[in-house]
């Protein structure tokens, strides 16, 4: 199957930006779905994934960011942060916890198998 | 012997041996390593990433039990920085391709982070810089087997010393051991005032340069108090203070024994004694020393806890979780008395060149509507699971008043709009803070419930005087008589207007200011929760018709030398 592409705009709400605890949120999310997800703000890219990569966005309140998704569930990934920007962050109340030592904490995508 | 004078933020004295925590530029051995090391070399890196997951867990878990969610889930985010996937690769690929050390590996890459968030123009995200080198030391120490002075680890009473705590080093302070601590930088608003003081511990920040003059083992005295370091006391100095520390742990013992019965003066008169807290869980201590009631609830560490603006939702829990541990018991709730400098995020865009004079406290509260109205609305859902009352800060204007009234009131619509539960009418008080107030009194006092007397602010607002800075600082006295006949004017018009009124600030909690206040005509105190059984025993002392005898002398006074040699005096009478 080749590979999707999910391309949406999104806009900080959040009048602290994106700020660690959302940069947390949003890692923990993206890491739900198998595709690769990128933010892109300028020149500036970033994995989705990767918490420091994030907070080098710098984005504060306002910042239009690029969001992209390459995989077989993109368009899911894409709705889903999409969806969690426009909402202005909200929490989810347990995040995953400390993944396993060192693995990368790619977890297979729930409920979005691609068949 | 060496003294140095910082901000006092945490009341209270500690003697002991210093724990010096340097401002640790870790040297690093072996920037490469050979070739058949790489393997050996990567899994010494896990065990320090998984021992240093570990501490961050154990703080995040400690910090959550104490101060709640919402500090805790500042260290969720540092141990997803430490476990972060391009980390790992980066360093990964550093050791195995490049032939780096695990520490120079480490270092670089989060030294690299560390300065793109330094540059970055939103302050907030640039402190994030903090954040990652904390992590850089915390592996570096465990890579190099560094014995850590771990604050963590400490096995026999210290007093800490050190350039800055940051949040993990703050977070692992064992009350039972650290005696107390004092730092070179930091303000009177940090996170590490707050935590000091919620945790008891006496504190002095913003001291400057001092840890080149200590050594580890050396004998200092914290006077959380006074704001004073010794460094070495000769013997006099030392001997002043632990005799000190021994009457007053004595003197401590008795008052507790009475803690819970009414503070009544030996004419027959009840002084409410109230308490100032600043988290939730505090209120537990609280009700141990007797408090009558919440005086002042700060609702600020809501702000502060550093990564978001709190939410409705969040504000309710605390709310009502102080409403209902106080079972009934009246709880004043101050809304935001921050200045914008303190909010962070978009509110920093202000730069103030006299932030005290700037949008502060409820001029910024009434400048951004959707923060003053989520809070609120916060309060009046609490409100239903307690005894509750609202309380605006930094108010010198009637119209000030009615603009606050006015979204409370939409507030309170919207809420009976939608059906949820809450109590009304919710009274409605105002801090006395800003001299134009009490000059306003005849027009303010009809609009409101009750006042309560901020006098740490209304002093410095009347003698014109920045407590916090060090080249003034000596200037505010909070017994000049400039903020005495302010007080006087307030109760009277309060009497006059058949208003509750009340006072808090640091004057209340000063055993010394008591009488005087008891004679002015204040029947309601509020202090920290620590000082709550020496004021009531300071109230049952005395007589509040020589008390009003004492306050109408100190009326007539010209200096607040005048009247604090007069105020000793008279406490010497039933505390020689």
């Amino acid at each position: 199957m080749a590979e999707r592409t999910a391309i949406r705009e999104v806009v900080v709400v959040d009048p602290h930006g994106l700020h660690l605890r959302a940069a947390h949120q949003l890692t923990a999310r993206a890491s739900r779905f198998a595709s690769r997800i990128e933010l892109i703000n300028g020149a500036v890219r970033a994995d989705a994934k990767s918490i420091l990569s994030v907070m080098t966005l710098g984005a504060g309140l306002g910042t239009k960011l690029i969001l992209r998704a390459e995989g077989d569930d993109a368009e899911e990934a894409v709705e889903a942060v999409a969806r969690w920007f426009s909402d202005g962050f909200p929490e989810e109340d347990q995040l995953a916890e400390d993944s396993p030592s060192n693995t990368p904490p790619v977890s297979p995508p729930e409920g979005h198998s691609a068949s | 012997m060496i003294t140095h004078m910082g901000i006092p933020v945490s009341p209270g004295v500690a003697i002991g041996e210093a724990l010096v925590l340097d401002q640790e530029r870790i040297r690093i051995p072996r920037r490469f390593v050979s070739r058949d090391a790489v393997e050996e070399e990567l899994e010494r890196l896990r065990r320090a990433v998984d021992q240093v997951a570990d501490d961050i867990s154990q703080n995040r878990d400690l910090i959550t039990a104490e101060l709640g969610e919402q500090y805790g889930a500042i260290f969720a985010a540092h141990l997803a920085m430490l476990r972060d996937p391009t980390l790992q690769q980066s360093w990964e690929r550093l050791i195995r391709q490049e032939y780096y050390s695990p520490e120079h590996a480490v270092s670089s890459t989060l030294r690299k982070y560390a300065a793109v968030f330094e540059r970055m123009p939103q302050r907030y995200l640039a402190e994030r810089a903090h954040d990652v080198l904390d992590l850089e030391r915390s592996l570096l120490r465990r890579l190099l087997g560094l014995r850590r002075e771990e604050l963590t680890q400490i096995n026999t009473p210290v007093v800490v010393l050190a350039h800055d705590l940051t949040p993990n080093e703050t977070a692992s302070l064992d009350r039972t051991k650290v005696l107390g601590f004092a730092t070179e930088i930091g303000g009177a608003g940090g996170h590490v005032a707050i935590v000091a003081r919620a945790l008891e511990i006496p504190a002095i920040v913003g001291v400057g340069p001092f840890l080149a003059e200590v050594e580890p083992g050396d004998l200092v005295i914290v006077d959380g108090d006074s704001g004073q370091l010794i460094l070495r006391p000769d013997p006099a100095t030392r001997e002043h203070y632990q005799q000190q520390a021994d009457k007053a742990r004595t003197l401590a013992r008795g008052w507790e024994r009475h803690c819970h019965e009414p503070a009544l003066t030996l004419d027959q008169q009840h002084v409410q004694v109230h308490a100032n807290i600043e988290f939730p869980r505090e209120v537990e201590v609280c009700l141990e020393r007797g408090a009558d009631g919440i005086g002042l609830y700060r609702t600020e560490f809501l702000y502060l806890s550093g990564d978001h603006e709190p939410n409705e939702e969040e504000h309710f829990q605390a709310y009502r979780e102080v409403a209902q541990r106080m079972a009934g018991r009246p709880v004043v709730i101050r809304t935001l008395d921050l200045g914008a400098d303190k909010l962070g995020g978009s509110y920093a865009d202000y730069q103030e060149p006299n932030p005290f004079l700037g949008l502060r406290s409820i001029r910024l509260s009434l400048r951004h509507m959707p923060l003053f109205r989520c809070q609120l609305r916060a309060i009046l859902r609490a409100s239903a699971y307690g005894n509750l009352r609202i309380m605006f800060p930094m108010i010198a204007t009637v119209n000030e008043l009615r603009r606050a009234k006015a979204v409370l009131a939409d507030a309170q619509e919207d809420l009976a709009e939608q059906g949820v539960p809450f109590s009304w009418p919710i009274p409605v008080g105002i801090m006395i803070e800003v001299p134009a107030a009490v000059l306003m009194l005849d027009q303010l006092l009809p609009e409101v419930d009750f006042v309560s007397i901020g006098t740490n602010d209304l002093a410095q607002y009347v003698l014109a005087v920045d407590r916090s800075n060090r080249e003034v600082a000596d200037l505010y006295r909070e017994t000049d008589p400039a903020v005495i006949r302010l007080i006087d004017t307030t109760v009277r018009q309060c009497q006059a207007h058949g208003k509750a009124v009340s006072l808090c600030g640091q004057m209340s909690a000063n055993p010394l200011c008591t009488p005087l206040l008891i004679g002015l005509g204040l029947r309601a105190l509020s202090v920290p929760p620590a000082n709550i059984p020496e004021i009531k025993h300071v109230c049952r002392s005395v007589s509040a018709a020589d008390c009003q005898k004492l306050a109408q002398r100190v009326l007539q006074m010209e200096s607040a030398r005048e009247v604090e040699h007069c105020l000793r005096e008279e406490l010497k009478k039933i505390r020689p």
